[in-house]
């Protein structure tokens, strides 16, 4: 599955990293990284944190 | 709920069931879940007269929905209801995009989740100070030993403020809220004055005395390639030093009240340390300490099939929205290992808190050390406790004994 940061939104309030700190990290730049593509396995987890990104900053790619 | 754009004029107020909000009753003020959960049965969009007038939302995706939605809901007309008598607006809370966005910008990685761990053990140092000067006594006011000091100290070392000011400035920023919330405007300019009075003085100090903190990093803050003015500066200075402690202070201090009020919860988190983390979200979920925020309608619209017009204040309750049954189960109840917890106690969208990391921070290290150091602490009396504050929500006396 592919996740999509859009860094014009990002503003590093780190909830997607609370949730799935194996696929989310915030970096010293205050922006998400993803760290991997996360499996099929995590599909609801993943569209729980492109819900919860306060600023719509997630997106499920495919 | 669908918000939808009107074009018609509205025909009056009357269509819309109104409600009693006082924050100032003791009743609401000791105990505000009640009229909540009225609100988002029966009345989700309610409107009061108290403030001016003004609508309040109190069903979570309602909430939700506006505060990501900048655009028809502005933050410049103030973001406190009363206004909480600030001369200046707060910045860059009380701005719309795009000048939002720059200054927001301009302070992410300041309190990022990354920049707050490196504070930790500092944190832990102070609080671990304030404990253990309380320990050996058996009892104590752990608001007023523990939850009222940690964030105005930390928000001094942060702002790189003298250390021994705190208590200056945590006085002048309670009286200036309290003054707000029975709308006593000259008591709050007085205290805003000095506030900002003081505030300035150590702005300057750091134009010819540059240090390693966030007044002189303010200073170098540049917007489009040009250094913001120095009102900004202050302005910014001012919301960081106010919002980085008064909400803290209610954060720590209903977390500690409703962990002793939960002797379950309590035995679980010693025995299981790793669990402490949850207990502040829940803590944050249960009783946030802003329990509510403002925004103003920018153009006319419909919410949830109540005609709102330009110019009307609407009132977002985080603290409602945190207890709406339908995404909580028993939200009601301090409930520890929630498998999802999505409150919006740090609210949501663009306006989301800034300092939410530090915050969390705060309020888990004192959870741990309180755990560790007085595990038995108990409340002495349910009926000393007292809870104050309506803009920013606290337990004022929480005396106990272990």
């Amino acid at each position: 599955m592919k996740i999509c940061v859009d860094y014009d939104l990002c503003m590093g309030h780190a909830v997607c990293e609370g949730l799935d700190p194996e696929v989310f990290r915030l970096g010293e730049d205050a922006f998400t990284h993803l760290l991997t593509d996360p499996g099929e396995d995590k599909r609801e987890l993943m569209k729980d944190a492109v819900a919860q990104c306060p600023t719509g900053a997630l997106s499920i790619q495919d | 709920m669908a918000i939808t754009e009107t074009s018609e004029v509205r025909d009056g107020e009357d269509a819309a069931p109104g409600v009693e909000l006082d924050p100032n009753s003791p009743d609401f003020r000791r105990d505000p879940y009640p009229t909540y959960e009225r609100l988002r049965n029966e009345c989700p969009v309610a409107h009061s007269d108290q403030f001016g007038g003004f609508w309040m939302l109190s069903r979570y995706n309602d909430v939700k929905d506006v505060a990501r939605n900048p655009e028809l809901f502005t933050s410049r007309q103030g973001i406190t209801l009363p206004p909480a008598g600030n001369p200046m607006p707060f910045m860059p809370i009380e701005l719309d995009p795009p000048e939002h966005t720059k200054y927001r910008r301009a302070l992410q990685a300041w309190f990022s989740v990354r920049a707050m761990e490196k504070l930790e053990p500092r944190i832990r140092e102070i609080v671990v100070e304030l404990i253990d000067e309380i320990a050996p006594r058996g009892e104590a006011d752990l608001a007023e030993a523990v939850a009222a000091p940690v964030p105005p100290i930390v928000i001094a070392l942060l702002l790189g403020l003298p250390q021994g000011d705190w208590p200056r400035f945590r006085e002048l920023g309670d009286d200036m809220i309290a003054a707000a919330e029975v709308e006593d405007q000259q008591r709050g300019a007085v205290c805003a004055m000095e506030l900002l009075t003081y505030l300035n003085a150590q702005i300057d100090d750091r134009r010819s005395n540059p240090a390693d903190d966030m007044l002189t990093r303010m200073l170098a803050i540049e917007i489009d390639g040009e250094p913001i003015p120095s009102e900004s500066v202050l302005a910014l200075a001012f919301f960081l030093l106010m919002a980085g402690h008064e909400t803290t202070i209610g954060g720590i201090s209903m977390m500690l009240m409703h962990v002793a009020k939960n002797p379950g919860v309590k035995q679980r988190l010693i025995d299981d340390p790793t669990l402490v983390e949850k207990a502040v979200e829940e803590a944050l979920r249960f009783e946030p300490p802003v329990q509510s925020l403002a925004r103003t309608v920018a153009r006319d619209v419909t919410v949830g099939g109540v005609d709102l017009a330009e110019g009307d204040r609407l009132v977002l309750s985080w603290a409602s929205a945190n207890r709406d049954s339908t995404v909580f189960a028993d939200a009601d109840q301090f409930v520890l290992d929630r498998a999802r917890n999505p409150h919006v106690a740090f609210g949501d969208g663009i306006h989301r808190c800034l300092g939410a990391s530090l915050a969390r921070l705060e309020m888990r290290v004192v959870l741990q050390e309180v755990l560790k150091r007085i595990p038995n602490y108990t409340i002495t009396d349910e009926a000393e406790i007292v809870i104050g504050g309506y803009l920013a929500r606290h337990v004022t006396r929480l005396p106990v004994r272990w």
